[in-house]
């Protein structure tokens, strides 16, 4: 549980602090001219360092965290919306429906879609709107099959056969009886998916094809440090751990959500009376 | 009341077809049981959720069920679903498996007394603790909160008689309601069932393996073996003179003492 709590934590800060730096005036893209082309190590002025333009990294790295954020949230919710609604459609309804739904999710599946994504954006303008649509756009097939293979499983249970004897209308039964039971792994695969998110708009970043400078992203921060990395390690280091912590937080996050948010998980913390 | 007639259920499958009961009839009056018994996979099941059109799509019915005059056989899903629950209910062998773990008893209650009664969620709510109290389960005020896991399994099958009686049926199918529970609480819930029978004035189909069961409580018995009919009459006249020879087998399978 120090995991979770610790995930929770952190997460909860890193939240809380993006938020509440939109309200005051600080700004990532000030320079301290003393500095341009001599990253400064972390004091107590600057309690990360400097970049290569005299960039707090600090405040770099919040701004960063907003802006990973935000893609994680949007990009998931996305995926999440169009991979339920399709998981579901294909479980419930099955037949034709459900086999050509689930063979164009083989194809999608099929593609590359860090280089998909990468095509997009080079075709589009690079904009952060941008970034969460077509990260959600591609990343929801995951979720539809997961969906539509807890529905699968669902309708067949015996308490499914029970609701419909008792002469309960079919859309309440695949609303209320079958789809919470599809949440469970959900939430598991939005907290993943929020970090799988989170890395591919870095990727961007770094490619340059993400978050565009003077604008700072984990991303670009870290494509940044590139040149410096002999001799302003913690360039790289920061972003670097950022990415991580936050990657690693949301997994241990997901794990911990099961946990809670399964009836008999939880029972067995709990004596039986 | 209920009057089948040449009951056929085939479920095809991809190579082949099996047929789970070869064309079987009975009848049933008002306020009697009718025991149906046999072994595993001897169709009993199958032709009690064909009643209430309960087979999965891959499942063909054929023949006629009459029900209070009507064929209910075919009926379009609107009439289907005015049937289950209000006047063909249905209990589980699995009384955990049958109640959606995720909700609280009252939860799961109140949506069938609400759905099947005009009444709002606080009147349904009082219905549900003096069915449950009806049952014998103790404290229902504050049980009624539980979830189906907190229950033991005796307990799972009270709830689902009384979420039944909830509805009042006219005829209710017990598929096997004691197979799952130990002897001593498969008594109570017997005679439980047998109390609330005659208080609801309902009738019964009593879905069994144990003849012995059947043969007590039964007006009417029917055997069936591998999908058909082999046997049928009053209780007292199989146990005395049983002519098939899986009957016999049936009931040298009752326990004897001495």
């Amino acid at each position: 549980m120090i995991k979770v709590w610790g995930s929770l934590i952190f997460l909860a800060g890193l939240l809380v602090i993006s938020i509440l730096v939109s309200f005051t005036c600080l700004d990532p893209t000030s320079m301290d001219t003393a500095f341009i082309g001599k990253p400064q190590p972390p004091s107590l002025n600057h309690i990360f360092g400097t970049d290569e333009l005299g960039r707090d990294i600090f405040i770099r790295a919040i701004f960063g965290a907003r802006i990973s954020l935000m893609v994680g949230f949007v990009s998931v919710g996305i995926a999440l919306v169009i991979g339920m609604i399709i998981g579901v459609l294909s479980g419930f309804v099955g037949g034709v429906v459900d086999e050509v739904i689930m063979r164009c999710i083989d194809m999608l599946m099929a593609l590359p879609t860090l280089f998909l994504i990468l095509i997009i954006q080079v075709i589009l303008e690079p904009s952060i709107i941008n970034i969460m649509v077509v990260i959600g756009a591609t990343s929801w097939m995951g979720i539809a099959r997961l969906v539509r293979a807890e529905v699968l499983s669902i309708k067949e249970r015996i308490f499914v056969t029970a609701v419909r004897a008792r002469g309960l209308k079919e859309n309440l039964i695949l609303f209320k009886h079958i789809f919470p039971h599809t949440l469970n792994p959900i939430i598991v695969a939005a907290m993943l998916g929020m970090g799988g998110a989170i890395l591919t708009e870095s990727v961007l970043s770094f490619l340059g094809l993400g978050v565009q400078p003077p604008n700072p992203s984990w991303g670009n921060m870290l494509e940044s440090s590139l040149g410096y990395m002999r001799d302003a390690p913690w360039m790289a280091l920061i972003p670097g751990i950022l990415i991580t912590c936050t990657v690693l937080s949301l997994n241990f996050l997901g794990d911990g959500l099961w946990l809670l948010l399964d009836p008999k998980a939880k029972d067995a913390n709990v004596k039986r009376t | 009341m209920l009057s089948v007639r040449d009951l056929k259920i085939t479920f095809d499958g991809e190579h082949s077809t099996v047929e789970a009961v070869k064309g079987i009839s009975y009848d049933l009056e008002k306020g009697k049981t009718l025991g149906i018994v046999g072994e595993s996979g001897s169709g009993k099941t199958v032709s009690g959720m064909a009643l209430m059109g309960l087979l999965p799509p891959t499942a063909q019915v054929k023949g006629q069920v009459l029900f209070n005059n009507e064929n209910i056989l075919g009926a379009d899903k609107k009439r289907l679903q005015r049937l289950r629950g209000a006047e063909i209910a249905l209990i589980f062998q699995n009384p955990l498996a049958a109640l959606n773990p995720v909700f609280s008893i009252a939860n799961q209650m109140i949506e069938t007394i609400c759905w099947h009664h005009n009444v709002t969620k606080k009147e349904a709510r009082e219905q549900a603790v003096a069915l449950l109290d009806r049952v014998k389960i103790t404290d229902p005020h504050r049980r009624i909160d539980d979830y189906p896991h907190q229950f033991s399994l005796g307990m799972c099958q009270r709830i689902m008689i009384a979420m039944t009686l909830s509805m009042k049926p006219a005829l209710l199918i017990a598929d096997e309601p004691t197979a799952s529970l130990d002897v001593t609480t498969q008594k109570e819930i017997l005679e439980l069932m047998d109390e609330l029978k005659e208080e609801y004035q309902m009738s019964m189909i009593f879905i069994s393996h144990d003849l012995g069961v059947v043969l007590e409580r039964c007006d009417d018995v029917v055997v069936m073996y591998l999908g058909s009919i082999v046997e049928q009459g009053k209780p007292h006249d199989i146990f005395k003179n049983p002519q098939d020879s899986y009957t016999k087998k049936l009931i040298d399978a009752i326990p004897k003492i001495g």
